[in-house]
């Protein structure tokens, strides 16, 4: 398995861990210093459990997600990386009035390390891009409605 | 080529398959006693089953496309037990109320390799979402939960 694997393998991993809610899954994503931000959803997270609890208050009111990864450039040297990817994120809340779908694309910048474990992401920083549907589905954590088309 | 990206290959084939309406490419996806649930949709025993389903479900559509990403192989000798996710997009242009019907979720498949090369003897594909028209898919049996 080669890194450029090894890293696909991680980015999916925490996908995953977003969508099936896997806490343990997303801890070993990721170094416990890790710095992670979220642009238009939120401040700056510091550490893997700041990281879980933020995660745990956004997506715990959801039925569903959907983390669809593509288009992963890599620059990997020795121990050291960063990648970026694509993400389509679909959010389904059946409940919520004026309709059940909230869909972001944006992009990741990602830096990664390679320790005893493993790769791991030291930092992570996603910025949207564009989003469609009813935002009131992500209502408690989005920090801006985006102009309805 | 690795052995991961023949098991990635297999799945590009399966959506393919469908994509093209090319039966003969799908069948070679599969083993023939292969056990297969589509979530909301029915289970199905043996690839006869399997094809019963599948193909009068996609015939009547004007296209379909299965995006494939989010693979997570785990090889275990002859063996392969696999994760990805699709987005697939249905399109008919005569249902009453919108071409599009779109269908997210995850797969989660088994490979076998053999003599023919890998083929999937156990399929489980789960809705996590749709959007869009239900009626494009107006002539296929499914749960209420799945269009939502």
């Amino acid at each position: 398995v080669t890194d450029r694997e090894q890293v696909l393998d991680l980015m999916v991993r925490y996908g995953r861990a977003c969508d099936t809610k896997d806490w343990d899954l997303l801890a070993s994503c990721f170094v416990p210093d890790a710095v992670i931000r979220y642009r238009s959803f939120g401040e700056e997270i510091r550490g893997v459990r700041a990281l879980e609890e933020y995660l745990r208050g956004a997506l715990d009111p959801l039925d569903a997600t959907q983390h669809l990864f593509t288009n992963f450039a890599y620059e990997l040297d020795g121990d050291l990386g960063r990648f970026r990817c694509s993400l389509q994120a679909q959010h389904v809340r059946t409940a919520c009035a004026g309709g059940p779908l909230f869909t972001v694309g944006g992009t990741y910048e990602i830096d990664v390390a390679r320790n005893a474990d493993g790769w791991r992401i030291r930092r992570l920083q996603f910025e949207p891009i564009w989003m469609d549907g009813n935002p009131e589905v992500l209502e408690h954590i989005i920090e801006h409605v985006p102009a309805r088309a | 080529m690795s052995e991961r990206d023949d098991v990635v290959e297999l799945m590009v084939r399966y959506g393919a398959g469908i994509d093209r309406k090319d039966w003969a490419l799908f069948r070679r996806c599969f083993t023939t006693d292969v056990h297969a649930v589509y979530e909301g949709f029915g289970e199905f025993h043996g690839y006869e089953t399997l094809e019963a389903f599948v193909r009068p479900s996609v015939e009547p559509l004007d296209a379909t496309q299965h995006l494939l990403t989010n693979f997570l192989v785990q090889l275990d000798g002859d063996k392969a037990t696999f994760q990805c996710y699709v987005q697939a997009q249905h399109i008919r242009n005569a249902a009453a109320g919108g071409h599009f019907f779109t269908i997210g979720g995850p797969y989660d498949n088994r490979a076998l390799r053999t003599a023919e090369g890998w083929r999937m003897d156990r399929f489980h594909f789960k809705v996590a979402w749709t959007s869009g028209n239900p009626a494009v898919l107006h002539h296929v049996e499914m749960d209420e939960l799945v269009a939502l």
